[in-house]
């Protein structure tokens, strides 16, 4: 990737993973590998994608890169300096930087605290001390997503999904944050709001400068948004790449099937159907090998890391290895 | 302190003139409640038993009652509801106060009404007292279950704060020495934490490393101890504890209410535990709110909706303790009247003078009736499924 | 034009109403549909739009109270449903007419395997045996494509997969070989890898009987893969209808321009995505005159108070804008 200005965000080598419990008198359950081993730079005033299908951990990047989980090894660099090892005391000042919008916004909001109460606690944490400025201040956040200075006294569930999605932003806002954490912000929406959602979005990216970490499933939204997007799967990064090298180009084949798996595309029609034997593949270290339609033989016992296949564009397949040899 | 902001013009994206008028959700609760008839009726009765207990306990109290429930007229006895007291028999200045034995008089010739005026007030507090103790204590416990479950109470926790415990302890018993190693003991535990704070990350040194194994997590600690519990007939612990202590009502509903509150902890625990991943509380966790703040703000107001409604049946259900062990004749002491043992002396008497059986039981049954017709109506209403997301 | 016999479905006027506290909630406002043998028609719109209670009003599964309906006819296969007593409708369902919902995980019952509950379905309406019935099972099973049927009929819900939950549900709508199968977005809770096995599924299948499919989704993408023809719902009418070409290349009605507008796609990247303002109307609280003026750019002072009547375009592509079909009559 190019190095021209420091990236806003680093993560590198990440990893998280969940202990299974089974009760009390058997506490030693399984884990599962949530994350494992996950790279992401977020260049200023950029869009990251992070594109998977649910489970897939991306969602527990997010909160693990706002440490709302602890995470188990790996860096996470903002803003050139090292957040990983930070306690809660050092990261408070940090914590305003970086900012989160939730998928659903039946769930982001208090139920029992007006729409200027939630908008309030963060006008709080800035710093704005008189009851009249953090009035003038809530209301100044709520006129820049477009809302009506007098929602401010009204409850979270007088509003439609949209409005209080709306809401969660200007909260998210409310600190002036530089990188804010998008997850599914739209999926949860009607059809005909999800464009407002995404405007504003923009218009704000613009505005502030803001940087954007964008988590979704759909591959239509992502293109069209995101400047730089990765592909994960079960916990990796199968691929990362410039978003038009990504859509124009897909090396992976999880890429190429989740493309195809847009529906109205026009390569939806046909997937190809998995190889007859399959035994030998399924002791293969890549992640994706159950499911792969390309896997053969020669995927077992290989090494996967990123490869740079162009400048840019990193692929985890050892097909493509094969390929580069 | 820098702030950002846009210059775009947004787009309207509603009119608030179309909405309908705005309603907090403790007034859309109250119209609910309104809309409601067993559980308004429920309420109503509250009210109004409310208002007589406190009226009662201020007629019936202090040194020269208008209402006085202990003055005994042996002439009188077991005079039916509603009679008029012989004018030649009643010594000047005994007299009921509107001239009638409203509910009749008992053996002694006491005033029914005004044992049950008197009664009622205890009714009321016990029910209440109990209840509070045992919300305070299920909410203080179901939260830290519930908030902090996933945190592990470590060996070295246990031995500092037995040693913490057993200092001043020792210390009592003229140990001296016993007593500084304790403290001492306590005190380099607590260096070790300090140390351990600061040096995240480096591997604990082999000798230590005992201190920091799992005893058990808060969670499994709290509701064990709810298990534990549960398993006492509680009825029969109170029984056993208030046969041990002096009888008193304070023992009663401290009593009552230490035995009561497993329940609550384990709605709180629950509450807490769904609320906990909710995406506000998330977010507030972003905004770096600190926790207390979080847990009162966010969590709380969120999760009282059915701790409210177990305090209502669990005032029924004090008031109905307290009244079996009042008959029973552990409860409050006489000549204090209650409930309980009016109907304890009057059940002697059940065919001389049914009044003394059926004042208390038809009241005490209506009393119960309305609180857990109102318990029930709130849980409808507060149930999160039947209001309106729109 | 196909002939009359061949409409599986036909609903006329349909007027479904729920009364709660504060308004009456007109959810359906009179809409008009038709399903033909072997056809697949969508029915698409935004949450709040009444696709999914005219679905249930369809099925006869409205609760009733809070919802009544409050006009319009119901003909399947020509007998009218709202006039059927409810043990004839029991029959129906099920049997010749089926529904797919869009939970798979709370639509199956978790406390019995899924060839139990498929079995059951064959069971209650044809006189087999119960070792005929567990054979049509696997054999469904593997119809919708679950690897090793003999072995996952005694599977319970939760050993399955999402994905497979859903096969096993559209199995269970399959069992008695129905006229007639409603899929309630059957594919929003699923993976899009999935989502797309599901949607080849169902042509798949649709291949093999002559049996129609109404399928009710908000996305327009899945509507594009697998309608044959389109009804758009918005604020409990039917704005537009047609074939699918007639829906995404030639939309004519100004909702459905909007929609397919404010569709973000790789090739709008760059520009600005044309955004519906306001929000999508309370079924109570719904806008006088046509439902979307006050969301609509070709909004005319009219708008308000006249209520919009269908204009037919030909081949059965009619839209719901005078406004719009008088300037192409004019240019024309």
């Amino acid at each position: 990737m190019s190095v021209e200005t420091p990236p806003i965000l680093q993560v590198q080598e990440l990893k998280k993973s969940f202990a299974v419990h089974r009760g009390f008198l058997q506490r030693k359950g399984g884990s599962i590998q949530a994350v494992d081993g996950v790279d992401l730079e977020i260049q200023p005033h950029q869009t990251l994608g992070l594109v998977g299908e649910s489970g897939c951990g991306k969602s527990t990047v997010a909160r693990l890169i706002l440490r709302l989980l602890p995470p188990d090894s790996g860096r996470i660099i903002f803003e050139g300096s090292e957040i990983t090892d930070l306690d809660e005391q050092a990261f408070k000042p940090l914590r305003k930087r970086i900012q989160m919008i939730f998928q659903d916004p039946y769930s982001s909001l208090n139920p029992r605290m007006t729409v200027a109460q939630s908008i309030g606690e963060g006008v709080r944490m800035a710093g704005i001390r008189s009851k009249a400025d953090q009035r003038r201040r809530i209301e100044q956040l709520l006129d820049m997503v477009g809302m009506p200075k007098a929602s401010a006294d009204r409850y979270p569930h007088e509003f439609s999904g949209g409005q209080r999605q709306r809401v969660g932003i200007a909260r998210a806002l409310s600190v002036s944050p530089r990188l804010i954490l998008c997850d599914e912000p739209i999926s949860a929406l009607d059809v005909s709001i999800q464009a407002q959602i995404i405007n504003l979005l923009k218009d704000l990216q613009q505005e502030l400068g803001l940087s954007y970490l964008f988590i979704s499933h759909d591959l239509n939204v992502v293109s069209y948004i995101c400047d730089h997007v990765c592909v994960m799967y079960r916990g990796q990064i199968m691929e990362a790449a410039p978003a038009g090298a990504l859509f124009d180009s897909p090396c992976h084949p999880y890429t190429l099937k989740l493309l195809a798996a847009i529906p109205g595309s026009k390569t939806s029609e046909k997937s190809k159907s998995l190889a007859t034997d399959r035994s030998s593949i399924a002791a293969t270290a890549c992640r994706f090998g159950e499911q792969c339609p390309d896997a053969t033989a020669a995927c077992q016992g290989q090494i996967l890391g990123l490869r740079e296949v162009a400048p840019g564009h990193f692929v985890r397949c050892c097909l493509k290895n094969e390929a580069l040899k | 302190m820098k702030t950002i902001t846009t210059a775009h013009t947004p787009q309207t994206v509603l009119d608030l003139d179309l909405m309908p008028p705005s309603r907090s959700p403790w007034s859309e609760t109250w119209r609910l409640l309104r809309k409601n008839r067993m559980a308004f009726s429920g309420l109503v009765i509250f009210a109004i038993f409310f208002i007589i207990a406190v009226a009662g306990m201020l007629l019936t109290s202090g040194r020269k009652p208008v209402l006085d429930p202990a003055q005994v007229r042996l002439q009188e006895k077991l005079r039916p509801p509603m009679s008029v007291p012989i004018p030649e028999t009643v010594v000047s200045g005994t007299a009921p106060i509107l001239g009638r034995y409203l509910l009749g008089t008992d053996d002694l010739g006491r005033d029914v009404f005004a044992r049950m005026l008197q009664g009622a007030w205890v009714s009321l507090t016990v029910g209440f007292v109990a209840v509070g103790i045992s919300v305070l204590i299920g909410i203080v416990l179901g939260g830290l279950a519930g908030y902090f479950g996933q945190r592990a109470i470590r060996v070295g926790h246990i031995l500092s704060w037995s040693l913490v415990v057993a200092a001043p302890i020792l210390a009592l018993a003229a140990k001296p020495l016993a007593a500084l190693l304790a403290a001492a003991g306590a005190l380099a535990g607590w260096a070790f934490y300090a140390w351990r704070r600061r040096r995240r990350g480096e591997p604990t040194p082999v000798l230590l490393r005992w201190l920091s194994w799992t005893a058990i997590g808060v969670d499994d600690l709290v509701m064990r101890a709810v298990d534990i519990m549960l398993c006492f007939p509680s009825f029969f612990l109170i029984l056993t504890v208030v046969a041990l202590l002096p009888p008193s009502l304070y023992t009663i509903m401290i009593v009552i209410g230490l035995t009561s509150w497993m329940g609550t902890t384990r709605l709180v625990r629950a509450e807490f535990l769904s609320l906990r991943e909710q995406d506000f509380v998330a977010a507030a966790r972003a905004l770096g709110l600190s926790d207390l703040h979080i847990i009162f703000r966010h969590i709380m107001p969120n999760a009282l909706a059915p701790v409210l409604v177990s305090a209502t049946l669990g005032i029924a259900s004090a008031m109905l303790t307290e009244a079996g062990l009042s008959f029973l004749g552990f409860g409050v002491p006489p000549p204090h009247a209650t409930w309980g043992n009016i109907l304890s002396d009057g059940k002697d008497f059940i065919f001389d003078a049914p009044w003394l059986t059926f004042a208390p039981g038809i009241v005490i049954l209506i009393v119960l009736l309305a609180f857990n017709l109102f318990g029930e109506g709130l849980r409808d209403i507060l149930n999160p499924k039947l209001r309106e997301r729109n | 034009m196909a002939s009359s016999t061949d409409i599986v479905l036909k609903v006329e006027d349909l007027r479904v109403q729920f009364h709660g506290d504060g308004p009456v909630s007109r959810a359906v406002d009179g809409v008009d549909f038709e399903i033909r043998n072997g056809e697949t028609v969508c029915i698409v719109g935004e949450s709040g739009c009444g696709k999914t209670v005219t679905a249930l009003a369809v099925m006869g599964l409205l609760p009733q109270p809070p919802a009544r309906i409050a006009g319009g006819r119901i003909l399947f296969g020509g007998e009218s449903l709202l006039e059927m007593p409810s043990s004839g409708l029991r029959a129906l369902r099920g049997k010749r007419m089926a529904m797919v919902f869009q939970e798979p995980m709370t639509s199956l019952n978790p406390v019995f395997t899924i060839g139990d509950q498929i079995s059951e379905a064959i069971l209650v309406h044809e006189a087999v045996t119960t070792a005929d019935a567990r054979r049509r099972t696997i054999q469904l099973l593997e119809d919708v494509g679950i690897t090793d049927p003999g072995k996952r009929i005694d599977d319970y819900p939760h050993q399955l997969s999402g994905g497979q939950r859903q096969r096993a549900m559209i199995a269970m709508a399959l069992a008695c070989g129905p006229e007639l199968m409603i899929a309630d977005e059957p594919t929003t809770a699923l993976d899009v890898t999935v989502q797309a096995q599901i949607l080849q599924l169902l042509k798949r299948l649709q291949q093999h009987s002559r049996m129609a499919i109404q399928y009710i989704t908000h996305d327009l993408g899945v509507v594009a893969t697998i309608a044959d023809r389109v009804y758009v719902m918005y604020a409990g009418m039917i704005f537009e209808q047609g074939t699918t070409g007639h829906i995404f290349n030639n939309p004519r009605h100004p909702y459905t321009m909007a929609l397919l507008d404010s569709l973000p796609t790789r090739e709008k990247r760059g520009q600005r995505l044309y955004s519906i303002p306001g929000s999508v109307p309370h079924p109570a609280y719904k806008p006088s005159g046509c439902p979307f003026h006050p969301r609509c750019p070709h909004r005319r002072p009219s708008c308000v108070d006249a209520f919009p009547e269908m204009c037919d375009y030909g081949e059965g592509h009619l839209a719901r804008c005078p406004i719009l079909y008088g300037m192409e009559r004019d240019s024309a």
